[in-house]
């Protein structure tokens, strides 16, 4: 509602700049022609500052959007409430009218001005040598965020994901912020901006982008200059790129500014399935660059981005496919039970839960895990008195890839709940009472790669026993000591 | 109105504060009395909750971080390498002669050496043996650090542009060299906060057995521009672990809780007019120092270690305030979850005596640390903690005043130097870089101090391109506008 009152301002602000304006017009017509128009002049003013101060009230509350800039603001706003203040003054003191209404007319012009200037731009007014060209802007049209494209030969099936960051995200933004200028309309500095071939071309001082380096592409330092900088873009008083936007923009540069699709991820026959059912590309962060999705098979064929250390790395997170977001009520119940969850990355909804902070500890806690069954891989349960019974709850947690419960009370009974989770790849049970007979039990795990045993009954003739039915375990027992010198 | 705008701060941060402040203003200035009054209030609900902090934070690309936790080994002083990991067995047909021009090649030399008539090549008074399944080269005096070694990461080719130690110091601690930037681990508990709510996520402890040749400022591990909750946390081996912590003599608990409560109350309601982060610090901060109260003397408390223990960390060990005492406490850190520990042991600035000086430093330092990777390792926490070890530059290949036998020293020399690092996303047994046959420059892969903060950032899982702070209106980063990842090492 309040919104819909300030979006009203652009509209109210002309029954001032109107009614007032014919209030002083009328006084100047009745000082020559001597007909008699008190009755309707002070009627003007009245209703004139009425709206007036309506005005001020719809453009407080739209300014508030912060949409636009302050200082510009600050001096549309008091002046604005100077108009409507001496308006007032105006229909009250009849004895001072003439001197305020001249004062009057004045702030009419200076609030309009500054009004029209955020609107409109800073050069708006005095700038006439623009060649306004009729052609329409709309010449981009965003294409679909995903391309799938499938080719069978007899019973394999290749798919192909593929999607354009220039025509999904950098585009949009341009045609958003850049195009009023920089388009077939106007093209300001030579430059236009609605084309692959346009910004390839740059203006009038040359290039505007260095493939793979943003800090020596104007179309991204003209973005983060300081505001009052002549070469900043958009200019002052035009509506400015967010933080995200600008990111954008850079990140689209650094990874080599490419105007072709890039291939996401290539999958083969029996992983059409899984493939499909992910949610990788349609809510896509815009942060979230193609190399960071997850899949069973990902193939980055974009050299620039193998390049980028940083992204680069995050690849293989998890070789799953991404979980839906945990629901934020649940995260809401995790906070209150002081349970941390931490997503494994940004832009994976794989989640860490650690318990460090639950004293003291209560086993209810226990139980909210299973409501993120679908996000845990990583769970954290050291120093607590957790038995056998408790750990049951792990059995459903099936994703987990990782489960510390070292130093607490669980002993060869509550291994039968851990040795199902088929997915784990690390154990930490140092200081617990496993024994080898419980070990025997964990030799079933076909992905354990890493197992801590330190501080258990466990002997070294057990281990060796697991060792030949699971050989690729690497077991820490913590025999290390120093040899004294 | 102009003057009024003079005052104002353009930042997003601050666009919060500017529109209350406004706000209060237009209230007070217009007669609008009750009406615009109630508007008022509907309107700072809409104002945005987010800080601006949270807004970078959510926009961070974070890389799957391979550590959760840093211990942070500092030897103050700058240890040299030639008697710990840089072995130059070249040197000893050289003992005595001048350093050749050509290696030196006109760079720099400090104040203390600089008037040298000659610069006598000091070869190495320690002997070097090659250790474990990596072959890898150590000194005898480091006889523990030795049978690790295949866990460490071994760096030859660090280098600074810090030749001095206060700014050296600073730079590696702030990555600037002046005082005033955060330092790593104020950076580390910005970005990535704590996970213990009951204890700091940056905590500093200083050993009290070495000496203190060269000082240490509590600025070494300040905020610097972020909010102050980030600074780092000394906890003393003394009494009281933490200055000021414990309630005053005759003072109940209770008490103390229900003025914090108040003072909490007031707070918010300066909060609620000004907005500024640093009342949030401070709420966060006695609200902390309040859960301390029981989790510190929890933490510190070591008396339920075994002999075993004590006996892997070293006679020391059982001393509180010793380098032993502090990488056990650390080791207890670390199981609470504390994201960053940094341990600080002075007196590795041997301009003289250096043989004598390097014995003591290594005896009080080397079983320690090995032990403190050995003991975390069985714990199966070297998986996500990183172990970090090393000084603030270098010293020179030749000796500082008179070179004898059994007795030399060694300058600073920023040039080349040696660090390591051990565990979570590090390659266990590998060693990376090459000096010159005088370990004076360096001739493969160079690693500067930027380089090994984006490193340390990216292990952590942050981008360090993208961890930034505006202050004074601009933005500033651990590593400034430099610094890459060195991705050879990582795993």
């Amino acid at each position: 509602m309040l919104e819909f009152i300030g979006h009203l301002h652009p509209v109210i602000v002309h029954l001032p700049i109107g009614i007032l304006l014919l209030g002083v017009l009328m006084m100047v017509y009745q000082h020559y022609s001597k007909v008699d128009l008190r009755a309707p002049i002070s009627l003007a003013f009245l209703v004139g500052s009425i709206s007036a101060v309506m005005a001020c009230i719809a453009g407080w509350i739209l300014s508030n959007s912060g949409e636009y800039d302050v200082l510009l603001v600050q001096k549309h706003q008091w002046t604005g409430i100077s108009t409507a203040v001496i308006g007032l003054l105006v229909y009250f003191l009849k004895q001072y009218r003439k001197l305020l209404a001249v004062i009057l007319t004045l702030l009419v012009f200076i609030t309009g001005h500054y009004g029209g200037t955020l609107t409109h731009g800073e050069n708006y007014l005095f700038n006439t040598n623009e060649n306004s060209n009729t052609s329409q802007v709309d010449t981009i049209k965003v294409e679909a965020k995903k391309i799938t494209q499938t080719i069978s030969h007899g019973a394999d099936s290749l798919t192909i994901e593929t999607h354009n960051v220039y025509k999904e995200q950098v585009a949009p933004i341009l045609k958003l912020r850049c195009y009023n200028c920089h388009s077939a309309i106007k093209q300001k500095n030579g430059l236009r901006l609605d084309g692959e071939m346009f910004i390839k071309k740059g203006g009038k001082n040359g290039k505007i982008f260095v493939a793979g380096n943003a800090f020596k592409s104007p179309l991204y330092t003209s973005l983060v200059l300081p505001i009052d900088d002549e070469k900043h873009m958009p200019p002052k008083g035009k509506h400015q790129l967010s933080q995200n936007e600008i990111l954008i923009i850079e990140n689209w540069i650094k990874t080599g500014a490419s105007f072709e699709d890039i291939i996401d991820t290539i999958s083969y026959n029996q992983l059409v399935k899984n493939v499909a059912s992910q949610n990788t590309i349609t809510d896509k962060n815009i942060l979230t660059t193609p190399a960071k999705v997850n899949s069973e098979i990902t193939e980055t064929k974009n050299q620039e981005i193998e390049n980028n250390n940083s992204i680069k790395s995050s690849v293989k997170i998890i070789n799953l496919p991404n979980p839906a977001p945990i629901n934020p009520a649940i995260i809401e119940d995790f906070k209150q039970e002081n349970i941390i969850l931490t997503n494994i990355a940004e832009g994976s909804n794989f989640v860490m839960a650690n318990f460090v902070n639950v004293l003291p500890f209560n086993k209810t806690s226990l139980l909210a895990l299973k409501n993120i069954n679908a996000q845990l891989v990583t769970l954290k349960l050291t120093n607590l008195p957790i038995n056998d019974n408790d750990i049951k709850i792990v059995a459903d947690l099936k994703k987990i890839k990782k489960l510390n419960v070292e130093n607490t009370l669980i002993t060869d009974n509550g291994l039968d709940y851990i040795k199902q989770l088929s997915q784990l790849e690390q154990l930490n049970l140092y200081g617990t009472n496993i024994s080898d007979e419980g070990l025997m039990q964990l030799a079933s795990l076909k992905n354990l790669s890493v197992l801590y045993l330190w501080k258990t009954k466990v002997t070294l003739n057990g281990i060796e026993q697991f060792k030949k039915l699971n050989p690729k375990v690497t077991i820490e027992i913590g025999d290390f000591k120093f040899q004294k010198k | 109105m102009g003057r009024k705008n003079d005052f104002k701060i353009y930042t997003q941060e601050f666009e919060a504060i500017n529109k209350k402040i406004e706000r209060r203003n237009f209230l007070k200035s217009t007669a609008g009395g009750m009406g615009a009054m109630a508007l008022g209030t509907l309107l700072s609900s809409s104002i945005s909750t987010k800080t601006f902090e949270q807004q970078i934070l959510d926009a961070l690309p974070t890389i799957a971080p391979k550590a959760k936790r840093v211990v942070y080994l500092f030897m103050s002083g700058g240890p040299s390498q030639f008697e710990t990991f840089d072995y130059k067995p070249g040197l000893i047909k050289m003992q005595g002669q001048g350093l050749p021009d050509s290696v030196r090649n006109g760079q720099r030399l400090t104040g203390m050496s600089a008037s040298q008539a000659l610069l006598p090549i000091a070869s190495s008074f320690a002997n070097f043996k090659q250790h474990g399944k990596s072959n890898t080269w150590v000194s005898d005096l480091l006889p523990y650090t030795a049978q690790v070694v295949d866990e460490l990461c071994i760096i030859k080719s660090m280098y600074t542009e810090q030749i001095n130690h206060d700014p050296a110091l600073t730079f590696f601690q702030t990555g600037h060299q002046l005082p005033g930037r955060p330092s790593i681990g104020s950076w580390m508990s910005y970005g990535l906060g704590s996970e213990n709510k009951n204890l700091p996520a940056f905590i500093v402890l200083v050993s009290k057995n070495a000496s203190r040749d060269q000082p240490l400022y509590a600025r070494l591990w300040g905020n610097g521009f972020l909010p102050s909750q980030h600074q780092g946390v000394q906890f003393r081996s003394g009494k009281d672990p933490v200055l000021f912590l414990n309630n005053p003599e005759g003072y109940d608990g209770k008490d103390r809780k229900e003025m914090l409560d108040y003072l909490g109350q007031l707070n918010n309601l300066q909060n609620e007019v000004w907005g500024d982060a640093e009342v949030d610090a401070r709420m966060s901060q006695y609200e902390l120092a309040f859960r301390m109260q029981t989790s510190v003397p929890d933490v510190m408390d070591t008396s339920n270690e075994s002999d075993e223990v004590f006996d892997l960390y070293g006679p020391d060990s059982r001393e509180k305030g010793t380098f032993a005492a502090n990488c056990l406490l650390a080791r207890k850190l670390l199981e609470k979850d504390v994201r960053f520990v940094q341990l600080y042991h002075q007196g590795w600035d041997h301009h003289g005596s250096l043989p004598q000086g390097m014995k003591q430093q290594c005896k009080q330092t080397d079983q320690a640390s090995a032990a403190l990777i050995m003991d975390l390792k069985r714990r199966g926490m070297l998986d996500d903690t990183l172990v970090i070890w090393g000084g603030e530059f270098g010293r020179t290949a030749y000796s500082q005043g008179k070179l004898e036998k059994d007795n030399y020293g060694r300058d600073h020399h920023p040039r080349c130097f040696t660090m390591w690092m051990a565990g979570a996303g590090v390659k266990p047994g590998m060693t990376y870089g090459q000096t010159d046959d005088f370990s004076y420059n360096i001739v493969k892969n160079p690693v500067h101090v930027h380089d090994f903060h984006a490193t340390l950032l990216h292990i952590m899982g942050i981008n360090h391109e993208q961890l930034i702070y505006k202050y004074q209106g601009r933005r500033f980063r651990l590593t400034d506008v430099s610094g890459k990842v060195i991705n050879d090492i990582l795993v």
